[in-house]
């Protein structure tokens, strides 16, 4: 437990993935079993560990530390499970904290009202280390930054194995891994890879493949549907609906996991919010509508009815049973219009019509985004991958409006911009920076200058700043004071010669029928 | 009561005043007659008249201000000097090289003035030494029971560790110039660590001060202009001037107590917050009220809430040590 609650520690403060993915490779190459499974399922996602609350925490401590210096400890420390962990009286003997294959089934098995028992008995013989670690995981947080998949990618790291490879099994192994580990060390053969995620055919941007000229000759075009890129699963009696990043989300759908009841087969396809409920084919909603579906912990009854999604299809990679990722795209796709044609929950995703690319430059003047595959190619990373033709970003010239750091390990900082309306500057969205070194540090230290107003972490500055932002689409957004938001702002260059009135008007976008998607 | 304490020793908005000797004790402004016990900037400051410390910390005091000349006086830990009825000695606080606890006599009664002190063996400053008195000024930095600092050696090898995992990057260590760069020199020596330390411009001196001194801190490199260093450990002063840019993916370490507190650590950017500390933490601040035997109690510089009232508990006469009200600035 000592070597996983320092790894959790050093997890707490590392600054960037490639240094995530290191120290657990590293955790994860010396550890024991079957402590580095329960480890690993804990990075990985795969246990539920919250059992006991921060503020029941505090009440084990309140029951062994003197009221008033527990309080005092609080106002200084802050958060209740660090401070619990750090006034937990020391036994005076030698720490024998419990391992991690004693203490994490035990806390995941246990009820909310033993849960506390276990923990208070571990503290009693745990040092401050391990008590946090403990505490940590008995409130349920998760080392910030460390999702499933970074946690696989480690795995893969610290054995020199193939992602992918990893992915197919990893979904039906379960803590504490023994035959995964087994595998990956060569003393076991692979694991049954059953209904498991299959590694998804990787898209580039077509600018970075074809330098000069485009033959598009004996590519097939899609659109780039804005959504969730899934994989669904059906084999031997197995459903299950993937992320594009391996993670198993069925449970927040369960209603398209029913929908491919009878199916047999992995597909590929995106995962939207349906504008009503007639189909298929059916209408995308609006992106963000999807957004009410994510990120749960569970799904009221009502949810699926009151925010209906769909699964657009573009891919089978097995068919009944039967592998058939080594075809070519035109067989695939032939065999995937049979077996889901007519079903709901399910679309297919139509082929555009491309005569050459003046057709891509006129749908990308409308705002559409068009993937380009090779007809003949097989279904195979490593082979000819499929292309995207980004519309053109459009911009904008907007007003700062505030500044959120990057929070430890959570992605870049964003900058709330709007545009003018009739009464002042209107927020439309938070931006990312794309700005040289230089030129942010400018911008922040700007933003130190101007700061009007702070909240938390938040900098409010005072409207003055025109900066150039660019961005993919408009999309309505009815509870925005703006009544629309921009889809994934970027800020691009600060226009620092420019007075505040020199902001493009919310009207003028609001008219913009390309921002219609 | 008659001889109260405030009578002859009392705080004051210059600093702890000792009326009968006519000396104040680490003045916070420039004054005739100082009592210096360390030379930490927030203890000793430049413009005194005359200074009586270890000889340690005269030197100390004469590297970080060339220009300021007062009249030194040198007093060794254990010898005694009188001034003005009081009878004044200087006992090892085991802070930093030279810090000492000052212990006062007077008609009888005997205070000792802590100053910061720690309990943790350090092999780059004379141990404390428990001293019993009637009154016990203590200071309390780390004065909450959150603060029970891990073991520096382990610490250390917390260190040592993150450079093997992370070969390919420079591990640049925050420490303060006087105490802190020195201990970890010490602690990287005995933890086995035997390539050279590369030591900022900032920290040469001082560190060639505790060299002169005997203190024995293994194989160090001035870090010059030189930049990259993969693979290698700097220890650099802290603070916003801390640049790392130059360094090769540079792991951000800082070397305080105050790492033990994840927010405090947050606060700075730091990769990876070792709480090593110079100061005692609360399982040393309470020994240490227990080992002196004092029924008075008097706690100064941090956080005096938590220390008083574990001490009243105990039964102590214990209060924070405050100028008196309305004394102005």
């Amino acid at each position: 437990m000592r070597t996983f609650a320092e790894l959790l520690d050093r997890l707490a403060f590392a600054p960037a993935p490639a240094v995530r993915v290191r120290l657990m490779a590293d955790y994860l190459e010396r550890a024991p079993d079957p402590d580095r499974g329960w480890a690993l399922a804990v990075l990985g996602g795969g246990l539920d560990t919250a059992r006991v609350r921060p503020a029941a925490q505090l009440a084990l401590a309140a029951e062994r530390a003197d009221g008033d210096l527990l309080r005092l400890s609080l106002d200084f420390v802050g958060d209740p499970v660090e401070t619990a962990a750090l006034i937990w009286p020391e036994s005076g003997t030698a720490p024998r904290p419990p391992s991690l294959a004693e203490a994490l089934p035990a806390l995941a098995a246990s009820s909310r009202q033993a849960a506390p028992g276990l923990l208070a008995g571990w503290f009693d013989r745990s040092d401050a280390p391990v008590r946090l670690a403990l505490g940590q995981l008995a409130a349920g947080r998760r080392p910030p930054g460390v999702t499933p998949r970074l946690a696989r990618t480690a795995l893969a790291a610290a054995f020199s194995a193939d992602l992918g490879a990893i992915e197919e099994v990893w979904h039906g192994s379960a803590p504490p891994y023994g035959p995964l580990f087994a595998w990956l060390e060569g003393r076991a053969p692979r694991p049954d890879s059953v209904a498991g995620f299959r590694p998804l055919m990787p898209v580039r941007p077509l600018e970075d493949m074809i330098a000069g000229g485009l033959d598009l000759t004996g590519y097939r075009a899609e659109r780039l549907w804005q959504g969730l890129r899934v994989q669904p699963v059906s084999e031997a009696g197995r459903r299950r609906l993937y992320s594009g990043s391996g993670d198993d989300i069925s449970f927040l759908f369960p209603e398209l996991v029913a929908a491919m009841e009878g199916l047999e087969g992995v597909f590929d396809g995106v995962l939207m919010a349906a504008a009503g409920p007639d189909g298929p084919p059916y209408r995308p909603g609006p992106p963000d509508a999807l957004e009410r579906r994510l990120g749960r912990k569970t799904v009221p009854r009502r949810l699926p009815a009151e925010a209906p999604v769909f699964i657009r299809l573009f891919d089978l990679l097995f068919d009944a049973g039967e592998d058939i990722r080594a075809l070519p795209l035109r067989e695939r796709r032939a065999r995937l219009e049979a077996r889901v044609a007519g079903r709901p929950r399910l679309d297919l995703s139509p082929l555009l019509a491309i005569d050459g690319t003046g057709t891509l430059d006129a749908l990308g003047a409308q705002g559409v985004s068009v993937v380009l595959k090779p007809a003949g190619a097989p279904y195979l990373p490593g082979g000819p991958p499929w292309l995207v033709r980004k519309s053109a970003p459009r911009t904008a010239r907007a007003l700062l409006l505030s500044a959120k750091p990057a929070a430890t390990g959570a992605g870049g900082s964003s900058y709330s911009v709007a545009l003018l309306g009739d009464g002042g500057p209107v927020a439309v969205g938070d931006a990312s920076c794309r700005l040289a070194d230089a030129e942010r540090e400018r911008l922040d230290r700007w933003i130190r200058g101007h700061t009007a107003g702070r909240y938390g972490p938040v900098r409010a500055v005072e409207p003055a700043l025109v900066l150039e932002v660019a961005f993919n689409t408009v999309r309505p957004a009815p509870r925005r004071k703006a009544g629309l938001a921009l889809e994934r702002p970027e800020i691009r260059a600060i226009l620092w010669d420019l007075p505040p009135d020199a902001a493009d008007s919310l009207a003028l976008l609001a008219a913009d029928p390309a921002g219609q998607a | 009561m008659t001889d109260a304490l405030e009578d002859w020793l009392r705080p004051t908005p210059a600093g702890l005043w000792c009326e009968p000797g006519g000396f104040h004790i680490d003045p916070q402004r420039a004054v005739e007659r100082a009592l210096i016990t360390h030379g930490h900037a927030d203890h000793a400051r430049p413009g005194h008249g005359a200074v009586l410390a270890t000889p340690e910390t005269l030197a100390i005091m004469a590297l970080r201000y060339p220009g300021d000349r007062p009249a030194g006086q040198p007093l060794r830990y254990g010898e005694t000097v009188q001034a003005g009825g009081v009878s004044v000695r200087l006992a090892p606080a085991g802070h930093v090289l030279g810090s000492a606890q000052a212990v006062l006599e007077y008609r009888g009664r005997r205070v000792v003035v802590s100053g910061d002190y720690k309990r943790t063996p350090d092999p780059t400053c004379a141990a404390f030494e428990p001293v019993p008195c009637d009154v016990f000024i203590t200071e309390a930095t780390f004065g909450l029971p959150v603060f029970r600092l891990p073991d520096d050696g382990e610490e250390t090898v917390r260190l040592l560790r993150s450079v093997e995992t992370f070969p390919d990057r420079c591990h640049v260590v925050g420490v303060y110039s006087l105490g802190k760069c020195q201990r970890m020199l010490s602690l990287l020596q005995r933890a086995g660590y035997d390539r050279p330390v590369w030591l900022h411009p900032a920290l040469d001196e001082m560190t060639a001060l505790y060299r002169d001194f005997g203190v024995e801190l293994g194989e160090t490199r001035p870090l010059g202009g030189a930049g990259g260093l993969a693979g290698e450990i700097v220890l650099q002063p802290p603070g916003p001037e801390q640049r790392t840019d130059r360094f090769a993916e540079p792991v951000r370490v800082f070397a305080s107590g105050w790492m033990q507190i994840r927010a405090h650590a947050r606060r700075r950017g730091v990769e990876l917050p070792l709480a090593v500390s110079d100061h005692a933490d609360w399982t040393a601040l309470t020994a240490t009220i227990a080992d002196t035997g004092a029924p008075e109690i008097r706690v100064t510089h941090g956080a005096p809430e938590a220390l008083v009232r574990w001490a009243r508990g105990r039964g102590l006469d214990a209060r924070p040590l405050e100028p008196p009200a309305g004394s102005g600035g």
